[in-house]
């Protein structure tokens, strides 16, 4: 009695221990969707850090929440989740482009798929150009006009990261929003101010640890995010 | 022997099965009472309507001190990060709708009821009326447009469609246009005389909520308009109110408001002497004492024992603190600099002037820490504590450090709180202002002293205070008429305008405006209502946070900061003993390292997913 007592608890302990997490267990996903935000297939230059995202949906379920996706600094985003039928689409109002053209891509998801999102930014930040000559910075841009109405603010970033954006910049944000209407139609170069940081703390520390960054942004009228130019080192 | 069991045996059985059904078990529920209970009886369905007061109280209010940290008056002592404004604050969707059913189902209940008597249920019908037209202004407020169930009682019961109860949401014209006319209905129902601490609705009230409602939408129609805001609006008009409409909505706000200041029982409040110093204690009493108070029109009221708030507790400076506790908020300098000079000159009236304070190396000194803010509008003494002032008959000492001379050079030198120089000098006083990772010190150099309770023990925890939260002042609609007034008109010299604009600047105890503005009119509005939860949607209707808030570090408006005094200590030097001030920025000292932030994106809440999980069709507001 005892004996078989024993086996049988032995042998119900086993099936417990053993076998009850299989049931609502699954394996991690292993699929990727990768992709970037492009115009006429060029990465868009933008702000990292959850700033701009895209929402992810997929029908069949009773809840409708998308996955957020989100963009990094070079426009690019992937995401790893499972296979199966998907819409990805801009989120409204986020991103420095309209709504132009906005509109929902199916990606049939088996393994990886890589998509682009073509959108239509306001303005781009070409040909950025920025120099340091001993404690000075000189900075010039080309603004290019795509579907903007008109410039907020332009500004000028520094920092000891290459993660720089209007938020992030432990070194200096410079904004000028002066005459801001002269350029909002674009086709012309904007040049900032000289700066010049001789007693800037900040600066100086970045310049003896050997690591500065610089970068451009433009704030189009209207938009949630500004539009970057690439991170140029200074150092 | 096994008989005998046998026989117990059966006989419990019998007794279980035979009785089970008797009247005993059967007892009426103690802690449920029905619909017919709850309208039999006059003292339960005022019960009722104390339980739905006691939902009212939505947006910043004077029990969450930290929220009022969202706007630009003041900070805690703990470092944050935030950036944007939250745009979800304040935006209490489910609350609201639960509130709104109960509403609905008080209506349909008292309709039937003998208990009372045909005139107590007319003026309970039209309070739970104006109450549900509050509610729907919070709602609106913050998210436009919102389903409008009107008197509908929605019961689920298994296997109904349920698409019937799936409404969609109103345009935001249709919101407000329902809460204008649900206050001038409430209003045809309620009394008008004035009650306890003016804790419950009367005519008044609702004329108030009409005219705060009115002008939100006139503002927004002006204001947010698709050449500045073109995102800001939805196809369906849930968000975006028609440009034309503006002009109709201040009428209504004008002559509502109009109507409480010449009919209604709300006086303004005069001190009886000619000093600054009366003039702030009046404004001070005019918001805080309940006692008395004819400028309160309707309040969230407390009381003591029972129903208090920690607000004293948390907020009283440490050097007079009463329990564990204290120094959380510091106000920020912007809102101390807009308090505009007593003897401003012409052009100078109606607006905020930076303090005149040297700088470093040729500092301006002071006899007393105060007379830098004796001269300013007394309302300032009046909602904020600044360094020297007095609360509850103590002085509050406000000290950074000294100021000390050396090599001909002035070095500030700064110590823990509470720290003394060999010769026994207080270097930093116990309340700071400091920076550093201490906590209960304050950051600027001022606390706030509105809704701050002097009543002994208030700054208990076992106490608490009774201080009341103001939703509407006799002061709120001399401004709204003001300023309905000037849009109407569009005329600086606007008589009107000026007229309501210069009542509440002379009971301030500062000169009268000779010419109005938009300018002008925000500035008075923020430095009016202080702290008392208007200021965000002020800005919103206005479209103004973007402006002020533009993230840029190096934009006065979105920066926090502090005016910290200094004690000069430099024996031989004429200026020994006197103070000086010097501006401090809670960015640099790393405490609030991002600066006010606000886009286009943060002016409407977010309609969450899981509402429309449960309501498909509820649509999105723009950026989401």
């Amino acid at each position: 009695m005892n004996t078989l007592f024993k086996i049988c608890s032995v042998f119900i302990l086993a099936t417990l221990v053993l076998t009850s997490c299989r049931k609502d267990n699954y394996d991690e996903p292993e699929s990727f969707i990768k992709g970037r935000v492009v115009y006429q297939g060029e990465p868009l230059q933008l702000r990292g850090n959850e700033a701009v995202r895209l929402q992810l949906y997929q029908r069949g379920y009773e809840k409708h929440d998308p996955v957020d996706v989100f963009v990094n600094q070079n426009g690019e985003f992937s995401i790893c989740i499972f296979d199966g039928q998907y819409q990805l689409i801009t989120k409204a109002g986020n991103g420095p482009w309209t709504s132009e053209g906005r509109d929902t891509i199916e990606i049939n998801l088996r393994g990886t798929a890589v998509q682009d999102v073509e959108v239509v930014p306001y303005y781009l930040v070409d040909n950025a150009q920025i120099t340091r000559n001993g404690n000075q910075i000189n900075a010039s841009f080309d603004v290019n006009k795509i579907a903007g109405t008109g410039i907020d603010r332009v500004m000028l970033l520094l920092g000891t990261t290459q993660f720089l954006s209007d938020g992030e910049h432990n070194v200096d944000r410079y904004d000028e929003t002066e005459n801001m209407a002269d350029y909002a139609g674009g086709g012309k170069t904007y040049t900032f101010a000289t700066r010049d940081y001789t007693d800037h703390q900040m600066f100086q520390t970045a310049l003896n640890r050997g690591t500065l960054f610089g970068r451009i942004a433009l704030w189009p009228s209207g938009s949630d995010q500004a539009i970057y130019s690439p991170v140029i080192r200074l150092d | 022997m096994k008989k005998r069991y046998l026989f117990a045996a059966s006989l419990a059985a019998a007794m279980l099965t035979l009785n089970s059904c008797s009247d005993f078990l059967n007892t009426k529920p103690d802690t449920i009472l029905t619909q017919d209970q709850t309208y039999g009886d006059p003292t339960l369905i005022k019960s009722v309507i104390a339980n739905f007061y006691g939902r009212t109280m939505l947006g910043q209010k004077v029990e969450d001190w930290d929220a009022w940290t969202s706007i630009d008056e003041a900070i805690y002592y703990d470092r944050n990060e935030t950036e944007y404004f939250d745009r979800n604050k304040w935006c209490d969707y489910d609350h609201c709708y639960d509130l709104i059913h109960d509403l609905n189902v008080f209506l349909e209940g008292v309709k039937t009821s003998t208990a009372i008597d045909d005139a107590t249920k007319e003026a309970y019908i039209g309070e739970v009326r104006y109450i549900r037209a509050w509610i729907y202004f919070c709602l609106g407020r913050s998210l436009g447009g919102v389903p409008i169930v009107g008197d509908q009682i929605f019961d689920y019961t298994p296997g109904m469609d349920i698409s019937t109860m799936q409404i969609p949401r109103s345009t935001e014209t249709a919101l407000y246009d329902y809460i204008i006319s649900e206050c001038q209905e409430a209003g045809k129902l309620l009394t008008t005389e004035t009650n306890t601490h003016n804790a419950r609705a009367n005519y008044w009230v609702a004329k108030m909520l009409e005219a705060r409602a009115a002008l939100t939408a006139a503002s927004l129609a002006r204001y947010n308009t698709p050449e500045a805001h073109p995102q800001l609006r939805t196809q369906g008009g849930e968000v975006g109110i028609p440009a034309e409409k503006a002009e109709g909505y201040y009428q209504t706000a004008l002559a509502a408001a109009k109507e409480v200041i010449e009919k209604g029982p709300y006086k303004l409040m005069y001190p009886t002497e000619n000093t600054p110093q009366a003039y702030a204690d009046n404004f001070y009493k005019a918001v805080c004492q309940k006692d008395g108070n004819t400028e309160v029109i309707w309040c969230f009221d407390f009381v003591a024992p029972g129903k208090t708030h920690q607000f004293t507790t948390n907020n009283l400076p440490k050097s007079i603190a009463q329990d564990t506790g204290c120094d959380r908020l510091s106000v920020i300098l912007g809102l101390v600099e807009a308090f505009e000079p007593i003897d401003a000159s012409e052009e100078e009236r109606g607006k905020g002037a930076r303090f005149d304070i040297g700088t470093i190396d040729n500092p301006k000194f002071f006899d007393n820490p105060t007379d830098l803010f004796m001269e300013r509008d007394p309302r300032l003494n009046g909602s904020i504590i600044f360094p020297g002032a007095t609360f509850g008959g103590q002085t509050i000492e406000l000290q950074a450090g000294q100021l000390r001379k050396e090599n001909g050079k002035w070095v500030e030198r700064t110590g823990a709180r509470n720290s003394y120089d060999e010769e026994h000098r207080l270097i930093t006083a116990n309340n700071g202002p400091f920076g550093g990772n201490e906590r209960e010190i304050n950051r600027t150099g001022f606390y706030v002293r509105k809704y701050l309770d002097a009543t002994p023990a208030a700054g208990t925890i076992g106490r608490g205070s009774d201080m009341w939260n103001v939703h509407f002042r006799i002061a709120e609609a001399y401004l709204i008429a003001a300023e309905a007034s000037w849009e109407l008109s569009g005329d600086n010299y606007d008589e009107t305008a000026l007229k309501y604009i210069n009542d509440i600047r002379s009971r301030a105890g500062v000169k009268p405006l000779t010419s109005i503005d938009h300018e002008k009119i925000m500035h008075e509005n923020r430095v009016e209502f202080a702290f008392e939860g208007q200021r965000w949607w002020q800005l919103k209707r206005w479209m103004e946070a973007d402006k002020i808030w533009d993230g840029n570090p190096n934009t006065r408006t979105a920066q926090r900061l502090g005016l910290w005094p200094y004690k000069v200590v430099a024996p031989g030097d004429p200026n020994d003993g006197k103070w000086v001030f010097i501006e401090k920025n809670m960015a640099t000292l790393d405490l609030w390292p991002k600066p006010y932030h606000c886009t286009d994106a943060q002016y409407y809440a977010e309609i969450n997913n899981g509402w429309i999980n449960n309501n498909p069709k509820l649509v999105k507001n723009p950026f989401q």
